[in-house]
């Protein structure tokens, strides 16, 4: 990467740990590599990714244009993925096993994020954010707060129900099919969130 | 000064109970003039729509191919940008609601969609989501057909040329009444 490349980046993870949520990712994922280094490739497309890249170790692939929100969701993969133990057979299976699941819960940590930002720039974000996809995401909101608890007057098989008949098939109508993002049945209700549950544990909101 | 406490929680609690839940059951409300359909699911998330709708059961296509269309992650504009849309949309969700209706809504949201034409950029449907349990659900569907009747009448997009392409443009927002 270029210089200009990393100054990028430095400012993107600058702008996540301003952020409670952030600072804890940023931790969390530290000591889930423990000691260990995780590539990071800029790209040339569209979307960034996190996964296996060239070389054979798994990391992130960030592209062009590249905000900030982006970049928590994908070290939101990151830390499952190294949380379960890295490249292990065992963690491989899991890992891919439970795509779909991860994908909910970075997408609505993402939406998390970017709603706990200053008003003005939520208000920007959700304005480009309004697409059918984002409107399942959002919809999360009925069911679990901004930690991905469940809310007080809501019960859990009511939130299992609303993301398997929903938020699951409608994710795979928007590209994340069920062949290459599986959904594990075995972790459907809170569950899915655990990771922006522990990480938010000391934030206020 | 604790009995007055105490009195006006327990006039609080009775007025929340007593609030009629409008929106438990799958429904038809046959109005003056128009009828709304209400679809509960079993985890108890209401959609709630002007019968006439349609948009709101088919999928969002290209008008050439049929193919699905998709938003990518870097978001394509299917509608032109401008300074006044989307204050003019919050702004006539939150009047809809009186001063009453806004209290016992505190803290709580309600999502709303559009379905707008792919042409013209008028607004062609409009549809409301909310939980059961939520206070939403205590409010009498006129208020959300005046929602509905106000943002066909006051706000209209222009599509750009991609958005062209499609069968319709989808909008969505989650309004929450602070």
């Amino acid at each position: 990467m270029t210089a200009a490349n990393w100054a990028m980046l430095q400012s993107l993870i600058n702008q996540i740990l301003s952020t409670c949520l952030g600072e804890a990712l940023v931790g969390g994922l530290e000591a889930a590599l423990n000691g260990s280094t995780m590539d990071i490739h800029l790209g040339i497309g569209d979307k960034s990714s996190f996964g296996p890249l060239a070389g054979g170790n798994n990391g992130i692939m960030l592209s062009t244009n590249l905000e900030s929100d982006q970049l928590l969701h994908e070290m939101f993969h990151a830390l499952k993925f190294y949380l379960g133990g890295g490249l292990t057979a065992e963690n491989a299976q899991y890992y891919e096993g439970s795509k779909m699941n991860s994908e909910i819960e970075a997408h609505y940590a993402q939406y998390v994020y970017m709603n706990g930002q200053s008003e003005e720039v939520a208000k920007q974000w959700n304005s480009t954010h309004n697409d059918s996809r984002w409107k399942l995401i959002g919809g999360l909101t009925y069911f679990v707060d901004s930690h991905g608890r469940l809310l007080a007057n809501k019960e859990e098989y009511a939130l299992g129900n609303h993301l398997f008949v929903n938020v699951v098939p409608g994710l795979e109508k928007f590209g994340y099919s069920q062949k290459s993002y599986p959904f594990d049945v075995n972790n459907l209700g809170v569950g899915v969130f655990s990771n922006l549950t522990s990480l938010t544990i000391n934030c206020n909101e | 000064m604790k009995i007055i406490s105490l009195i006006g929680m327990l006039l609080c609690v009775t007025s929340i109970l007593a609030q009629t839940r409008y929106y438990s059951v799958t429904k038809t409300f046959n109005e003056n003039g128009y009828t709304y359909q209400c679809d509960v699911e079993l985890s108890k998330m209401v959609s709630l729509y002007n019968k006439d709708n349609k948009w709101i059961h088919a999928d969002q296509v290209y008008n050439d191919t049929g193919k699905a269309f998709i938003m990518p992650e870097s978001s394509i504009k299917l509608l032109q940008d401008d300074n006044w849309t989307y204050s003019k949309c919050h702004s006539i969700v939150n009047n809809a609601f009186s001063a009453e209706e806004k209290q016992r809504i505190r803290g709580f949201g309600v999502s709303i969609s559009m379905y707008i034409n792919a042409k013209s950029g008028k607004i062609e449907e409009v549809s409301f989501d909310f939980h059961s349990s939520d206070p939403l659900a205590t409010i009498p569907v006129s208020v959300y057909r005046k929602i509905e009747t106000e943002l066909k009448k006051e706000v209209w997009f222009t599509p750009t040329a991609e958005g062209k392409k499609l069968n319709y443009i989808f909008r969505w927002w989650k309004q929450d009444f602070k």
